[in-house]
């Protein structure tokens, strides 16, 4: 049974048991405006489902239904017992076809007509025949009666199956049951407890607060683990109490948690109609439905995701003649996908349109004078493209049906971003747009690193966290560079920009003092830097509190938390901290992108990108050839002649050194050989540093259409591929047991290497 | 709520004050607008705040913002840790740190006194006004005034 179905049984029993309650009070008060109202509802939600999900049966009877209750509640008639009576034998017979549907859905076999006929008179005011209608009332009383005697016989085995599966105990509890709620005529015994039973309906608000009140019991299981840390007879206990907690926690939230699938599930045929509508050809795909996400959010999130899928359809994907025309597959691709990446899900909305073209959102903010000219000279292309999400923008040169008036994108952002989420865009002119929304996976609990600046703690959540450094007091010296007045450091051989927190909190300047720190290396929303400070204490699941709105203005904390040792701690917002430090976004994202689709499109070679010499050239290595990185000591190299040789486990291994690191008595003692495989021998290289793995693309040089060997375009350069074959062999015996390179391959290098000097 | 009003009804029955000293100065506080008295609280302060923030204090499960009277009145820190009434304000709660919270005094309408003209302006916006007492001065606080929503502004 699929959920929609599901839910529909749900709805409708929870509606019918109101009517049956509504019906005996309405004995008492016929003309109870309140009470006619509720139970035209009930019937008329079923009716209004039913034709939807095609249960013909259903529709018919529940309308003849409707029809009459809707004369009763516009008080075109009052209801005597009689209609009552036919009120509640509809009601019967909408159960037993519900019943039925549960069971192997489908509306079962079943003449409606009487009763349809019956409501039909009762509508025009005909009394049915009094006799007649006791008749019919004690008919149903007996067929009552016998189903519920049915019921209670075949509901015997499966009680005492029931009963031994679930120990002594449980019978007597079981045993009054099928008397208390007699089965309407059930055809088969139910295999499964039915939908309704097994579900319950919560209200929203009570679900918050368990939330709220599981919050604070995290936070005094915190501060009571602390509190024991050192007791050795209490610790036992607090760690139980530590499990229950989460366990708790746990389920609490996954009770509040629904697939996106809720959402997702709707989208199918706004498409379908929106691309009919446009005269558009769009194939739509779904990605990632079952990953689960707190449902207030996933309330939250379903206007802005119609809005994008809108706008994707409207704006994003191109006529299916403009298509052709760039070569692209005249059916445009929108692509919904969800997944979930650490505390974040991240709700993609992808099309494979033709991208957003920043210099039209320039000129259109500019001309909306949404900014300034001398703003938009210093804006890169991608904080650009972040105009869109400026209030009153909208690109479409029409307001078109489907969108286009001004509100939207700026709309989109505050409802995710009142969630605690993010919108990101990417675009890339003819290629597409990808909107993507990163929605924190529950509103109120965050693992987090608690931090120390200038000794106050802050909480900084593991979301945006990558790595952690930790610099001496030496290496802090040292180890962090100034260009000008901006803070750096070499991390893996790239520049990474540092902000210091306790200036940017204005705690006090250093009081240069003789200590080492730490650097946190954050991502935050394609915005990578390093945070600075002093120290660090344990991860901790934080508890999320607001600020004060007169706070939120300072604009660096997203909210305060209270620790385990009972203080309190502001939770820094490594974006914001990000904005206001001015780190600009950067390129690497993009870039990792494009190196995968030339991969895609090229199948590049992957390299290993390395230095060859201290501030000398790169070279790149096949990563293919590559087996794996040593760090050796200098002491170890020998010589053979005038080749050096490394000795592993009993064989050699010649090195290539080609930059001299060997003789450089002012390096380290230690260094650094790439063992590479080369033919089916195994030699080494030298080299200063390991730099990065990255695709290379071939490089055909000019006039010819040969592939220059020995180069490889390498992060827009071009980069020098060490030729492993030129590694001397080894004289003699040593290169007995490991044969020589293969002839063939060299000749053929050699000659391609002829032509590139040519 | 205007304080008038409150007056009005009053009449000749008195308003209970809460005293609560800062610097040298006496205050009162309507007894009916604390929710709460905490006897010097912990207070986290606040980087890049407002001037007007004393810190955040923990109450209840919720982290409220604490207003500095001292600050406020541009007298400095407080060398010790200050006493804090809760009041309900149009964002949540807040605290309003104080040196010292004394007794509860009955002060008459009719001894009340808008503020005098001299008053410097930012006291003038603080004050709602002030009792004379047998021996001294009693300077009226109006929880309204002191709401960090508004002082922000």
């Amino acid at each position: 049974m699929d959920e929609l179905t599901r839910e529909f049984l749900i709805e409708s029993q929870e509606g019918l048991d109101r009517m049956e309650r509504c019906l005996t009070e309405l004995e008492e008060r016929p003309q109870d405006g309140e009470l006619l109202a509720d139970i035209f509802r009930s019937v008329h939600t079923i009716k209004g489902t039913t034709g939807f999900l095609g249960y013909s049966r259903l529709e018919k009877l529940s309308h003849a239904g409707e029809n009459l209750l809707g004369m009763l509640r516009d008080g075109k008639l009052v209801a005597n017992e009689e209609i009552i009576s036919t009120l509640l034998q509809l009601l019967d017979d909408l159960r037993a076809i519900l019943q039925s549907i549960e069971n192997d859905n489908s509306e079962g076999q079943g003449d409606d007509h009487a009763m349809i006929e019956r409501l039909h008179a009762l509508q025009h005011g005909e009394a049915v025949a009094v006799a007649e209608s006791v008749e019919l009332v004690e008919s149903v009383e007996i067929a009552a009666e016998t189903k519920t005697k049915k019921a209670g016989k075949r509901r015997a085995p499966a009680r005492s199956n029931s009963a031994e599966a679930a120990g002594s105990e449980a019978a007597p509890e079981a045993a009054p049951k099928p008397a208390a709620e007699p089965v309407a005529g059930v055809p088969q015994q139910r295999a499964q407890v039915s939908a309704a039973d097994s579900t319950l309906r919560v209200d929203i608000t009570l679900l918050n607060q368990m939330m709220n009140l599981v919050g604070e019991l995290v936070l005094t299981r915190n501060q009571i683990l602390q509190a024991t840390n050192t007791d050795v007879a209490f610790a036992p206990l607090s760690r139980r109490l530590d499990m229950v907690t989460s366990d708790l926690r746990e389920a609490v939230m996954k009770v509040r948690m629904q697939p996106v699938s809720h959402v997702f599930s709707k989208f199918p045929r706004l498409v379908r109609d929106l691309a009919q509508q446009l005269d558009k050809q769009i194939h739509l795909e779904l990605e990632g439905q079952e990953t689960e996400l707190d449902k207030s959010l996933l309330e939250a999130i379903k206007d802005p995701l119609t809005h994008l899928v809108r706008n994707s359809c409207d704006h994003g994907i191109e006529m299916p003649a403009a298509r052709e025309a760039a070569g692209k597959n005249p059916a445009g691709t929108l692509r919904l996908r969800a997944y979930q990446e650490g505390s974040h899900v991240l709700i993609e909305v992808a099309d494979d349109g033709g991208g957003i073209r920043v210099e039209k959102i320039r000129d259109k903010a500019l001309e909306r004078k949404l900014i300034t000219q001398e703003k938009v000279a210093q804006l890169s292309e991608r904080e650009l493209l972040q105009l869109i999400f400026l209030p009153g923008f909208s690109t479409a040169a029409a307001v078109t049906n489907v969108s286009g008036r001004g509100v939207g994108m700026d709309v989109v952002r505050n409802n995710v971003e009142k969630i605690g989420g993010k919108v990101e865009i990417e675009s890339r002119p003819g290629k597409g747009t990808t909107l993507r929304l990163r929605i924190p996976l529950t509103l109120a609990i965050v693992p987090a690193l608690i931090v120390s600046s200038r000794s106050q703690s802050f909480a900084l959540p593991q979301g945006a966290l990558f790595e952690l450094v930790h610099l001496t007091p030496e290496e802090r010296r040292t180890q962090i560079e100034w260009l000008e007045n901006a803070p750096l450091y070499r991390l893996r051989g790239k520049l990474l920009p540092l902000v210091y927190l306790s200036r940017m909190l204005e705690q006090g300047e250093d009081p240069e003092v003789e200590a080492g720190c730490y650097i946190a290396v954050l991502n935050a929303d394609g915005r990578r830097y390093g945070l600075v400070i002093d120290g660090l204490a344990d991860p901790e699941e934080i508890v999320v509190k607001p600020l004060s709105s007169a706070l939120k203005e300072i604009g660096l904390f997203s909210g305060a938390t209270l620790m385990g040792n009972g203080e309190m701690a502001l939770i820094l917002d490594p974006a914001a901290i990000a904005v206001r430090a001015e780190i600009g976004l950067s390129e690497e994202e993009e870039e990792e992108q494009d190196q995968a689709s030339a991969a895609l499109a090229s199948e590049g070679e992957e390299f290993l990108l390395v230095e060859t010499g201290e501030g000398t050239a790169q070279a790149a290595l096949p990563l293919s050839e590559v087996l794996r990185i040593e760090r050796i000591e200098r002491g170890r190299v020998e010589h053979i002649g005038r080749t050096p040789v490394l000795r592993f486990d009993g064989v050699l291994l010649p090195l290539e050194d080609s930059s001299g690191l060997l003789d450089d008595v002012s390096q380290a003692a230690e260094m650094t050989v790439i063992v590479c495989r080369e033919g089916t021998r195994h030699v080494g290289i030298t080299v200063a540093h390991v730099l990065d793995v990255a695709t290379g693309s071939a490089l055909s040089e000019a006039g010819t259409n040969a592939v220059a060997a020995g180069v490889t375009l390498l992060r827009e350069r071009v980069t020098e591929v060490v030729n492993l074959s030129r590694i001397p062999v080894l004289p003699g015996p040593a290169a007995g047991p490991i044969p020589g390179p293969i002839p063939g391959p060299i000749a053929i290098t050699a000659e391609l290497e002829a032509e590139a000097c040519r | 709520m205007s304080l008038t009003l409150e007056h009005a009804h009053i009449a000749e029955a008195g308003i209970e004050m809460c005293s609560v000293r800062v610097g040298e100065t006496l205050f009162g506080v309507p007894i009916t607008k604390i929710l709460e008295i905490l006897g010097a609280p912990a207070t986290r302060p606040v980087p890049l705040a407002p001037s007007f923030v004393g810190g955040l204090v923990h109450y209840r499960g919720e982290v409220l913002p604490a207003v500095s009277l001292r600050s406020l009145l541009g007298l400095g820190d407080s060398p010790e840790r200050q006493d804090m009434l809760v009041f309900r304000g149009t964002d949540g709660y807040f605290g309003l740190l104080v040196d010292a919270v004394g007794e509860v005094l009955t002060v008459h309408p009719r001894d009340y006194e808008t503020n005098p003209s001299t008053l410097d302006d930012r006291r003038k916006a603080l004050f709602a006004g002030t009792y004379k007492l047998a021996d001294r001065l009693l300077v009226m606080l109006d929880p309204d005034l002191l709401d960090p929503m508004r002082l922000v502004r």
